[in-house]
């Protein structure tokens, strides 16, 4: 996880706020990494996780200047990504999103030469393995670095119900990876 | 009052979000029995763990960043647009219309077009020069649906005016100011091919399969993935490469030669092809980041690129001024500061006067 400045987030909000581009772009260099990483999780492939945090950044930037400053803007970020994720995962067949393989490195060019397998983790299968609304929760907990409390803003759901998708992810995790933890 | 604790309240202190008086509850707790102690090591080693797997390799930010620029350009507002462009002659610095930059103009009298990119793509001569290499000629001409668009776009940057555009097969160019890119709606399976008058800087996606093509006066640089600037004006094209290798051939000719990173070759209608140097990318490339670079440059040179950035009319009212020579590194922001440095050092008097720059 990348420690970033809050007060810096801050004032470049206010400035994005503004529709000031330098703003937006050091923003988006500080959250590209969290956001990218987020959106892989769910969509496990690094291609579509590519697009869709351009989409994200780009609808940031189109509604930015509804951005309310007294909510968290880190929030309101994840909050496009994730609606983002959802819809793509309902798009394709459940089947599909689970394909650990990742053709291209370069991901700029259509036809890279290189290829490339990304294979994940028995730690990374067990956190995958949890279901949508669970994986979402513990992701933004443990990799993204939110409270409980904004995660309940960005899922749009109770603080209780985060309290308990966050106990599922925990207790499912632990079960799932008991011959690692000894 | 006892606190729960629970694997929320341990979460808290492995985040270090927990306050003062819970941590002195934590110790107490921890220190209570060694099951406590094995739930929470149980519990930080997951947390280690889980976090500490592997990911993939990002996106480069740098890319990334101008994807998004280019597609918000694209989404600018059409209305936005006419204002700009109706401007009156006062200063535009090209850098402030980011976003507003008008992306694809797409032409509407469409068969005179199809006879242009025919004659573009297929009449001109490189086409002839690759014709030994190419077995697929007749596929080419054939209207097949694999072949290179006949759709054309023309993307003009007029003074005063930078754009960024983003290609069929996502390479991406910067157009400087007063200059021109034509390029097809889709690229064939053989080639990639675009026409350029003026300057740009060149980031082209890596396909081994379809070489990019730029026809730049009477020059064609042949790429396959790589960064680069072309510029021609004054019948005189300068290409430098900052990244991988490109050939470059004159149009009638098939002997290219080979430019290395970092080389700099000229090329002249009289002299033909300078032999490549090495060269201060720094300088060739100040134009992307607002600047201009002059090493060595008569003042007429000086001027008229100045007046390509401004979109101003430079007058010199003693042609003797004009072979002045300059040195020197300026933003491009200020005008005024441009003008009194220049105008300092070469002892010359230079006044903006509505959109025209008299020199005297």
């Amino acid at each position: 996880m990348i420690k970033i400045d809050n007060d810096r987030v801050l004032f470049l909000l206010g400035k994005i706020k503004e529709k000031d581009e330098e703003a937006f772009k050091e923003f988006f260099y500080l959250f590209q990494p969290s956001i990218f990483y987020y959106l892989f999780k769910f969509v496990y492939n690094r291609s579509t996780a590519e697009d869709l945090t351009q989409e994200t950044f780009i609808k940031f930037w189109l509604n930015a200047d509804r951005l309310d400053l007294t909510l968290s803007g880190k929030a309101y970020l994840y909050k496009i990504a994730h609606n983002l994720a959802i819809n793509y995962s309902k798009r394709i067949p459940k089947d599909s999103i689970f394909e650990f393989e990742e053709n291209q490195l370069n991901s700029h060019s259509g036809k890279s030469n290189m290829e490339y397998v990304f294979l994940l983790d028995d730690y990374q299968k067990a956190v995958n393995s949890l279901p949508e609304r669970c994986r979402a929760v513990f992701t933004l907990c443990r990799y993204d670095g939110f409270e409980y409390s904004e995660i309940a803003e960005i899922l749009d759901i109770s603080l209780q119900t985060v309290k308990n998708q966050m106990s599922k992810a925990l207790a499912v995790l632990r079960k799932q990876l008991q011959s690692h933890l000894n | 009052m006892s606190k729960i604790i629970d694997s929320h309240f341990l979460i808290k202190i492995i985040k270090n979000e927990a306050a003062e008086e819970d941590k002195i509850l934590f110790e107490k707790w921890l220190n209570e029995s060694d099951e406590n102690k094995e739930e929470f090591g149980t519990l930080v080693l997951l947390w280690k763990k889980v976090g500490d797997s592997k990911l993939p390799p990002l996106p480069d930010q740098f890319l990334q960043w101008e994807k998004i620029r280019a597609e918000l350009a694209q989404n600018a507002n059409p209305v936005k647009q006419e204002e700009s462009s109706n401007d009156s002659p006062h200063l535009v610095k090209p850098e402030q219309k980011h976003f507003d930059l008008k992306q694809k103009e797409k032409r509407e009298y469409a068969w005179v077009l199809k006879v242009a990119a025919v004659l573009i793509i297929f009449v001109s001569v490189p086409f002839l020069l690759f014709i030994n290499k190419n077995q697929n000629l007749s596929k080419q001409i054939k209207p097949d649906v694999k072949s290179q668009s006949e759709i054309m776009y023309s993307v003009e940057a007029e003074k005063g005016v930078r754009k960024t555009i983003l290609l069929p097969d996502e390479s991406l160019v910067y157009l400087n100011v007063d200059s021109k890119l034509i390029y097809p709606e889709k690229f064939s399976d053989t080639n990639r091919i675009v026409e350029l008058e003026g300057e740009a800087y060149f980031n082209v996606s890596h396909d081994a399969s379809r070489p990019f093509k730029v026809i730049c006066g009477n020059t064609v640089t042949v790429v396959k993935g790589t960064e680069f600037n072309i510029k021609s004006r004054n019948d005189e094209v300068e290409i430098i490469l900052t990244k991988g290798s490109v050939e470059t051939f004159k149009k009638d000719s098939n002997i290219g030669i080979q430019l290395k990173k970092g080389e700099v070759i000229t090329f002249d209608e009289r002299m033909g092809f300078s032999k490549p140097i090495k060269a201060n990318i720094n300088h060739y490339l100040a134009w992307r980041k607002g600047k201009f670079s002059f090493s060595h440059t008569s003042l007429e040179n000086v001027m008229d690129e100045i007046g390509r950035y401004y979109n101003v009319d430079v007058v010199f009212r003693n042609p003797s001024e004009r072979s002045k020579i300059i040195t020197g590194v300026f933003d491009a922001d200020s005008l005024e500061h441009i003008f009194s440095i220049i105008g300092l050092t070469l002892d010359v008097k230079i006044e903006l006067n509505g959109s025209k720059v008299i020199v005297q």
